[in-house]
C-alpha cells in the first residue's frame, strides 16, 4: 500500500494510510457522507493525534522508465493507433508531428488516464488543464471525460469500448498497463465499466492483488512504484498552456508547487482539505465570533471578484479559440493558393511575348498573301478563265510572231537527213516536201487564233510568265489563306488560353492577398486577446494569492476555538491533525529546496537565452533569487529577470531530474510561444537528455533547422493525417514518418 | 495626269497615276487604318478585286477627288503582275483600243464600286484575318 509515512515509528502512519485509502475508496463521489462517516470510525480510535507525522517520500524513488509502445482502440479522433516507440538508447526522442485538432492533445491525455485512470483527474493539481474546478475534481467529471473521449463514428458503428494500452521498459523489466473502458447504448459509461490490466516480464503475467488489499489500490500503488506518482504528473505531461499558466505564478509558487509535486505532498493536501471540510461539517454547532466573520466577508468580496475575473477569462478564451482555429485555417489556405514561382511566371512571360510576336507576324504573312491571292479568289472563275486564255494565245503569238516556225521546220527536215541507213534523195525530197506542207496546215491554224485584240498591249511582251502567274495562283489561292488563317487562329487560341490562366492566377493572388489581410487581422486581434488574458490570468493569481493565507487564518481560528470548546469529537482529532499534517509539511519542504535549486541552477542555465543568471537559489521561506556571478539578485534589479515561462521548463525539467531519476518526458507543442533563440535552446535541453523525450509536434513547428538540430537523436517518427469522412465526421490516421517538408 | 489617247502599254500604265472619288479614298484610308494595314494599295486592290466579280460595268465617279497612287504601286512592281492585273481590268470591260485614260477611269470606278462593297461586307471588323474570313464568306456565296 501507500508508503505514506511509511518510517514513522509507534504504528501511527497506519492511521494515515487508513484515511488517505479512505480518501481514494470514497472521495471522489458527490456525497461525501460515506467519506466522513468513515473518518468518524477512524478518529473514535484512541489515538494521540498531535504526534502523527507525514514524512515525504523519498525523493529519487520512481526509477526512469520509458514508453515502448502505446496503442490506442476508440479513442478520441483515432479509430486505432499504434506508436512503436523502442529505439536505441542514444536515440530517446520520439517525434510525433501533426496540425491542430489532429490528435496530438488526445495522445497527451491517452497517456495521463491510461496510466493513472481516475486519479489522473482527481489528483489534478491547480496547474492543471481540465476545465473542471480543480479545487473540488469529481468522479462525474472523470466518467464525462471518457464518455466524450469515445471514438464516434465507433460508436455509431456499434462498438461499446475503448481502451488504452501502454507498455513500459522500467527498471524492474517490461511492464505493462492496459485499461478500457465499455460503454452503454446510451453512450453513458459508470464506474465499474472500467477494466485495468497489469502485465509484467517478457511473458506478460498478470498483476493481481494480494487477498486482503482492495484492487484498484493495490493497482494504482503498483503503477506509482514503477511508473512515477501521480502527483508528477504535470512534470511528465505537459504542453505549452500548462508551462503558460505554470509561468503566471511567482517563482516561489511555482517552486513550491514543484517540491510538493515530487513529494507528493498533493495527496496529503487533498487530505487536508478533506479533514477540513470534516471538521467544519461535524462541528457545525460552533458559532463563528466577529474576527471569523469579518475573514469570511472577505473571502466573500475577493471570492466574487474572482468569479467575475474568470468569467473574463472565459470570455476571453471563447473568443480565441474561434479565432485561433480561423488562423489555422487561413495559414493552411495560404499554402494552398499557390502562386507559381517566379520561374514559372517569368517563362510564361516570355511565352506570351513570342505567341504576340508570332501572332503579329502571321497576320503580316496573312495580309501579304491574302491581298496578292485573294483576288483570284473573290472574282469570278468565268473571267479568270477567259483571261487564263487570252494569255495562253498570247504567249503562241508571241513565239510565232518571233520566227520560231521557220527555225522549228529547218530542224525537222535536217534530221530527216540525217537518218540510218541514209535515204534515197528522191525519197528524202518527197518527205522534205510532205512535211513543209504538214507544217504549214498545223501553223496556219495557230495563225488563224491570233491575240485577242483588246489584249493588244500584250504584244512584245512575255504572255507565258503572266499566264503562269495566273494559274499557279488560282492553285494555290484557297490552300495557303487557309493555312495562314489556321495558324492565326492556333496562336490566338493559344493566347487565350494563357490569357485565362494569367486571370486565374490573378484571381488566386487576390484571393491570397485577401487572405493574407484577414490573418493580419486575426494575428492583431489574437495579440491583443492573450495580452488581455495575460492581464485577468494575472489578476486572478493575485486573488487566489490573497484568498489563500485569509482561509488558512479562517481554518485556523475556527481550528482554535473548537479544540478550545468542543473535546473529544472526530473534528478536534481532524483539526489536531490536521496542524501536525501542516507542520510536517512545512519542516519537510525546506530540506529539498538544496537539491531542487542546484537541478534548478543547471536547467535553467541551459534553457535560458541571457546567460547573466548564474545561480537559482530558494531560500528557507521558499523566496527563489536568481543571482548573477557578482551574487547579487537580478530579481531585485531587473523586472524582466526570470523570463518566466523559461523558469517554468526549467522548473518541469530540474523536477522531473531530481533524485538523477531523469524521467521521460512528453511535450504537447514545445515550442509554440517561444522565440528563435529560445527554440533551438529548448529543444537542444530535451533532446540532450538520456530519459526519453516525445514531441509532440506541429508540422510548422519542428521543422527545417529545427527537425536537422534534432535528427540524431530520432529513433522514430510519426505523422497524424485527419482524414475526413463527409458529414463533419472524421477521423486521425497514423503514418510513419515525420511530415515532408521536414527538409524543406 | 499626262492624258492623251494613245493605245494602252504597260509601260505607260505603270507610270500612270490613279485615284479614285475622295469618298471611296476616305474610305480606303478609314479601312487601312482600322485593319492596320501598312499600304494604301492593299485595301484598293481587294476592292478592285469585289468590283470584277459583278458582270456589270462600274458607274464613272462623280469626282476625282482622290489621293493619287502610281500604276506599279497599285499593281505591282513585278510586270507580270502588273500585266495580269491590266488584262483582267481589260477582259471585264471587254473594250478593244482601250487608250490609257479610258483604263484610268475604268480603275477609278472599279475601286469606287469595289470600296463601297468592301466597307459594307467588313463593317465591324477590327483585324486582317477577320476581314479575310468575311470576303472568303462572300467567295463561297460566289461559288455557291
Amino acid at each position: 500500500m501507500s508508503e505514506q509515512g511509511s518510517n514513522e515509528k509507534g504504528g501511527v502512519t497506519r492511521w494515515l494510510d487508513l484515511l488517505v485509502s479512505a480518501r481514494h475508496l470514497h472521495g471522489a463521489s458527490g456525497n461525501r457522507r460515506r467519506l466522513f462517516n468513515r473518518f468518524d470510525e477512524i478518529f473514535a480510535s484512541p489515538v494521540d493525534w498531535a504526534t502523527l507525522v507525514w514524512s515525504p517520500k523519498t525523493i529519487g524513488v520512481p526509477s526512469p522508465f520509458r514508453f515502448k509502445r502505446i496503442h490506442l482502440h476508440n479513442w478520441k479522433v483515432f479509430d486505432q493507433a499504434d506508436f512503436d516507440l523502442a529505439s536505441e538508447l542514444d536515440r530517446p526522442v520520439a517525434l510525433i508531428g501533426g496540425n491542430n485538432g489532429n490528435g496530438k492533445t488526445s495522445i497527451l491525455e491517452a497517456l495521463a488516464l491510461g496510466i493513472y485512470g481516475i486519479r489522473a483527474h482527481l489528483d489534478r493539481s491547480r496547474f492543471g488543464r481540465e476545465n473542471s474546478d480543480p479545487s473540488n475534481p469529481k468522479r462525474s467529471d472523470y466518467n464525462e471525460t471518457i464518455e466524450r473521449a469515445m471514438h464516434r463514428q465507433a460508436f455509431e458503428r456499434g462498438d461499446r469500448d475503448m481502451s488504452v494500452s501502454i507498455k513500459l521498459d522500467t527498471e524492474d523489466g517490461p511492464f505493462e498497463i492496459e485499461r478500457r473502458w465499455y460503454f452503454g447504448d446510451d453512450g453513458s459509461f459508470v464506474e465499474e465499466d472500467e477494466e485495468l490490466v497489469l502485465r509484467i516480464g517478457e511473458d506478460r503475467h498478470i498483476l493481481s492483488p494480494p487477498n486482503d488489499v482492495p484492487s484498484a489500490d493495490f493497482a494504482f500503488f503498483e503503477i506509482e512504484r514503477r511508473v512515477a506518482p501521480v502527483s508528477l504528473l504535470p512534470f511528465l505531461l505537459f504542453d505549452g498552456e500548462q508551462i503558460r499558466r505554470l509561468a503566471q505564478s511567482e517563482l516561489g509558487e511555482q517552486v513550491r508547487f514543484g517540491i510538493e509535486s515530487a513529494l507528493g505532498v498533493a495527496t496529503i493536501r487533498a487530505l487536508l482539505q478533506d479533514l477540513s471540510d470534516y471538521a467544519r461539517d461535524r462541528g457545525k454547532d460552533v458559532i463563528a465570533d466577529g474576527a471569523e466573520a469579518a475573514l469570511s466577508s472577505q473571502i466573500e468580496a475577493l471570492s466574487v471578484e474572482l468569479t467575475s475575473t474568470r468569467r473574463a477569462l472565459d470570455s476571453v478564451e471563447s473568443e480565441l479559440d474561434p479565432l485561433r482555429r480561423r488562423r489555422d485555417e487561413i495559414v493552411k489556405s495560404i499554402g494552398s493558393v499557390g502562386d507559381g514561382t517566379y520561374q514559372e511566371r517569368h517563362s510564361d512571360l516570355e511565352l506570351r511575348k513570342k505567341l504576340e510576336t508570332d501572332l503579329q507576324t502571321a497576320r503580316h504573312d496573312l495580309l501579304v498573301a491574302g491581298v496578292r491571292l485573294l483576288p483570284f479568289l473573290l472574282m469570278p472563275a468565268s473571267l479568270l478563265d477567259q483571261v487564263e486564255r487570252a494569255l495562253e494565245a498570247a504567249a503562241h503569238s508571241t513565239n510565232l510572231s518571233k520566227g520560231e516556225d521557220v527555225r522549228m521546220l529547218r530542224e525537222l527536215i535536217s534530221a530527216l537527213e540525217t537518218t540510218q541507213p541514209p535515204l534515197p534523195a528522191k525519197t528524202l525530197a518527197d518527205m522534205a516536201r510532205r512535211t513543209e506542207e504538214a507544217w504549214k496546215i498545223s501553223i496556219g491554224a495557230f495563225r488563224e487564233a491570233p491575240t485577242n485584240p483588246i489584249h493588244g498591249y500584250l504584244k512584245g511582251h512575255d504572255a507565258r510568265r503572266v499566264h503562269d502567274l495566273i494559274e499557279e495562283s488560282r492553285s494555290s489561292a484557297r490552300r495557303e489563306i487557309d493555312k495562314m488563317t489556321r495558324r492565326i487562329a492556333d496562336v490566338t487560341a493559344a493566347i487565350a488560353h494563357m490569357d485565362q490562366q494569367e486571370e486565374q492566377r490573378e484571381r488566386a493572388e487576390k484571393d491570397r492577398r485577401e487572405l493574407v489581410q484577414e490573418l493580419d487581422g486575426a494575428t492583431g486581434r489574437i495579440a491583443d486577446l492573450e495580452a488581455q488574458r495575460r492581464h485577468l490570468d494575472q489578476a486572478a493569481g493575485k486573488l487566489l494569492g490573497q484568498i489563500e493565507p485569509l482561509q488558512q487564518d479562517l481554518t485556523r481560528r475556527k481550528g482554535l476555538r473548537r479544540s478550545i470548546g468542543h473535546g473529544g469529537t472526530g473534528a478536534d482529532a481532524a483539526r489536531t491533525l490536521i496542524n501536525a499534517l501542516h507542520e510536517s509539511i512545512r519542516s519537510a519542504m525546506p530540506k529539498h529546496y538544496d537539491e531542487l535549486a542546484i537541478a534548478l541552477t543547471e536547467a535553467y542555465r541551459s534553457l535560458a537565452h541571457k546567460g547573466v543568471v548564474e545561480t537559482v537559489t530558494i531560500a528557507e521561506d521558499g523566496n527563489v533569487s536568481l543571482l548573477d556571478s557578482a551574487g547579487r539578485n537580478l530579481r531585485e534589479t531587473d523586472a524582466s529577470a526570470g523570463e518566466n515561462q523559461i523558469f517554468a521548463m526549467a522548473l518541469i525539467a530540474a523536477v522531473s531530474s531530481l533524485g538523477g531519476r531523469s524521467l521521460p518526458l512528453v511535450i504537447d507543442t514545445p515550442l509554440g510561444r517561444l522565440d528563435t533563440a529560445h527554440r533551438e535552446r529548448v529543444l537542444d535541453y530535451f533532446v540532450r537528455r538520456e530519459s526519453q523525450t516525445i514531441l509532440l509536434s506541429q508540422p510548422e513547428e519542428v521543422y527545417g533547422q529545427y527537425y536537422e538540430q534534432i535528427s540524431h537523436r530520432i529513433g522514430s517518427e510519426y505523422r497524424l493525417l485527419y482524414r475526413s469522412e463527409g458529414g463533419g465526421l472524421g477521423e486521425t490516421i497514423v503514418e510513419k514518418g515525420y511530415f515532408l517538408r521536414k527538409a524543406a | 495626269m499626262n492624258q492623251t489617247s494613245s493605245a494602252l502599254q504597260i509601260g505607260d500604265i505603270a507610270r500612270a497615276d490613279f485615284r479614285t472619288s475622295f469618298a471611296a479614298d476616305s474610305e480606303n484610308s478609314r479601312i487601312q487604318k482600322s485593319l492596320s494595314l501598312p499600304f494604301r494599295y492593299q485595301p484598293a486592290r481587294l476592292a478592285l478585286s469585289l468590283s470584277l466579280r459583278i458582270l456589270s460595268q462600274p458607274s464613272p465617279i462623280p469626282d476625282s477627288g482622290g489621293r493619287s497612287i502610281k500604276g506599279d504601286t497599285l499593281f505591282g512592281q513585278d510586270e507580270a503582275d502588273l500585266t495580269l492585273w491590266i488584262a483582267l481590268i481589260v477582259q471585264h470591260g471587254g473594250q478593244s483600243g482601250l487608250s490609257r485614260r479610258a483604263f484610268q477611269d475604268l480603275v477609278a470606278a472599279h475601286w469606287a464600286r469595289g470600296m463601297e462593297i468592301f466597307s459594307h461586307l467588313i463593317s465591324g471588323v477590327t483585324t486582317i484575318e477577320e476581314a479575310f474570313t468575311c470576303l472568303l464568306k462572300e467567295t463561297h456565296s460566289i461559288e455557291a
